[in-house]
């Protein structure tokens, strides 16, 4: 593949499944835990219904998309089944919700406690990542690394905050801003 | 731990590979393939997928780094903008920033890593500051110059490997010295502009940070990465440099860019750069400006005030090159297309429309 081609892709690829992406992670409140599992059923049927051709070509950028569209959907169902909200409070910014603030803090904290348990290689790695924003090739240069060994520390990190991490509390924190 | 939970753990580690598979960004088609049959193995496979995408998520909004030590697994100390808690929590375009002082220790073992604006222990940052109506203009050390617009506010840090200032608002116009060892950096909200050896003005406005050169080369590299930053990941060297593009722009001579208050670059623009920094030169020039954003930009420069009071004439637009210091000529501008009456008092040239004749 020429390099120009290659460029071009990585255009494609990175406008298709970015936004997708975000507009899965952002909304207002995200999906209960508890729904998270009836989502991710509907999204996995919505899948079947493509082409292995068609999904292998984006990849991300379909599951991304039905996933927030699903999830979308979800929501609006949601409001009907819990207890409504009052329109007034949905039309708050984010900022004025008390208690959504209380569960963001919350929810910083709880990263904190579980990102400060990491091993020190597997928190520099993320803090590389996140707060300077390199790829892992830079962080593989920076820190004197394979990439290898960058990407198996990423893997870990990333399984292991799963696991330790209550999932409703981090859906306050990647939801509700901005 | 039964049988499932060995299931569910190698799910979410399947998952957490493919995550981070999918951030590099160079899958092969065989690999994609591979990832498609995955997520067609199981709902379960789906589910472990998107939480992993929610700690990505969360990890991408989560503020606290500053207090998280890294210890001996980072080598050096990185020269970069603290972030602004303020900024962000309250959602309002506030621009505080926190400057960092901290003093490394020699056993980097136990160092903690403080991502901000690092003031070196001998080392001193020099504040600079001007009020209304005053221009300063300053000579460094490194033979630099540096002329400051009206209510800027900076810092000067010249160390041993970089030539750093800190931008807090207003404007500054950089003559730079050429020191091939130490790059001058100008830090400010939400990006950096780098450059070696050139003239260029940065101007912090409500809307956006403008930096415009004159001669030379930029640099302009946002501090704050898009939020796409876990996206950019790439193995070959094609697209490494295109990732390098969309986060870093360089800038010639004749040419602006702005970047944005959310810290996004927009693109690069031709322009004349002479008449865009003429206001280091005292001069001020506006094409298609509102009349109450060209008042407020000749209120910095004068202890006189303009006030308009009168929507439609704060709404119209002027075009032209004024004297920043002579604010009555402006107002006579002003008055030669649309009737007006002018109060002024010792403080203030008060502008309001004027009753049309009889």
């Amino acid at each position: 593949m020429s390099s120009t081609t290659n460029q071009l892709r990585i255009t494609e690829w990175f406008s298709r499944w970015q936004s997708p992406l975000r507009r899965f992670l952002a909304g207002r409140r995200g999906i209960p835990v508890a729904d998270l599992d009836d989502v991710a059923q509907e999204v996995f049927l919505r899948l079947m219904r493509y082409s292995r051709s068609e999904l292998v070509e984006h990849p991300q950028a379909y599951l991304f998309k039905i996933a927030s569209n699903v999830s979308s959907e979800w929501i609006v169902r949601g409001r009907h089944r819990y207890a409504p909200e009052p329109e007034w409070l949905s039309e708050l910014p984010a900022e004025d919700h008390p208690e959504e603030n209380i569960a963001r803090t919350e929810a910083e904290q709880q990263i904190h406690a579980a990102i400060q348990r990491l091993p020190a290689r597997h928190r520099a790695i993320i803090k590389l990542k996140f707060l300077e924003g390199m790829d892992q090739v830079q962080i593989a240069k920076y820190l004197q690394v394979s990439e290898r060994i960058v990407k198996r520390d990423l893997a870990k990190t990333y399984a292991r905050l799963r696991m330790e991490l209550n999932m409703d509390l981090l859906g306050m924190l990647t939801h509700g801003r901005e | 731990m039964d049988a499932n939970d060995v299931r569910d753990i190698r799910t979410t580690s399947e998952a957490a590979d493919w995550w981070v598979d999918l951030e590099r960004g160079d899958m092969s088609r065989a690999r994609r393939e591979e990832f498609v049959d995955w997520l067609r193995e199981s709902p379960t496979h789906v589910a472990e997928l998107l939480r992993v995408a929610r700690v990505h998520g969360a990890l991408e909004n989560f503020r606290l780094w500053d207090h998280i030590p890294t210890g001996t697994a980072v080598p050096q100390v990185l020269l970069q903008l603290a972030r602004a808690p303020a900024r962000i929590e309250s959602g309002a375009r506030q621009r505080t920033t926190r400057i960092i002082r901290t003093a490394l220790s020699a056993a980097a073992a136990c160092a903690a890593v403080v991502i901000g604006w690092m003031l070196l222990p001998g080392e001193e940052a020099r504040l600079l500051q001007t009020g209304r109506g005053e221009s300063h203009e300053i000579a460094l050390e490194d033979g630099s110059h540096i002329q400051l617009a009206p209510e800027t506010r900076l810092h000067v840090e010249l160390g041993d490997h970089e030539r750093a200032i800190r931008l807090s608002g207003g404007a500054a116009l950089f003559r730079v010295a050429k020191d091939a060892h130490r790059p001058f950096i100008v830090y400010f909200d939400g990006a950096s502009a780098r450059a070696v050896g050139t003239q260029f003005g940065v101007d912090v406005r409500n809307d956006g940070t403008v930096v415009t050169v004159s001669e030379g080369r930029v640099s302009v590299r946002p501090s704050i990465l898009p939020r796409a930053a876990g996206s950019r990941e790439s193995g070959s060297t094609a697209s490494s440099e295109h990732a390098a593009a969309a986060t870093e722009t360089l800038l010639s001579a004749n040419e602006q860019l702005t970047v944005l208050p959310s810290g996004k670059l927009q693109a690069s623009r031709a322009v004349d750069s002479e008449r865009e920094l003429s206001w280091s030169k005292g001069r001020l020039t506006f094409e298609n400006e509102a009349v109450s954003s060209v008042i407020e930009r000749f209120n910095r420069y004068n202890m006189i005030q303009i006030d308009v009071t009168d929507a439609e004439i704060a709404q119209r637009s002027v075009s032209g090159t004024f004297d920043a210091y002579d604010p009555n000529a402006f107002v006579a501008f002003v008055g030669a297309t649309i009737p007006i009456a002018v109060t002024r008092t010792a403080d203030n040239i008060v502008v309001k429309k004027a009753d049309p004749a009889p």
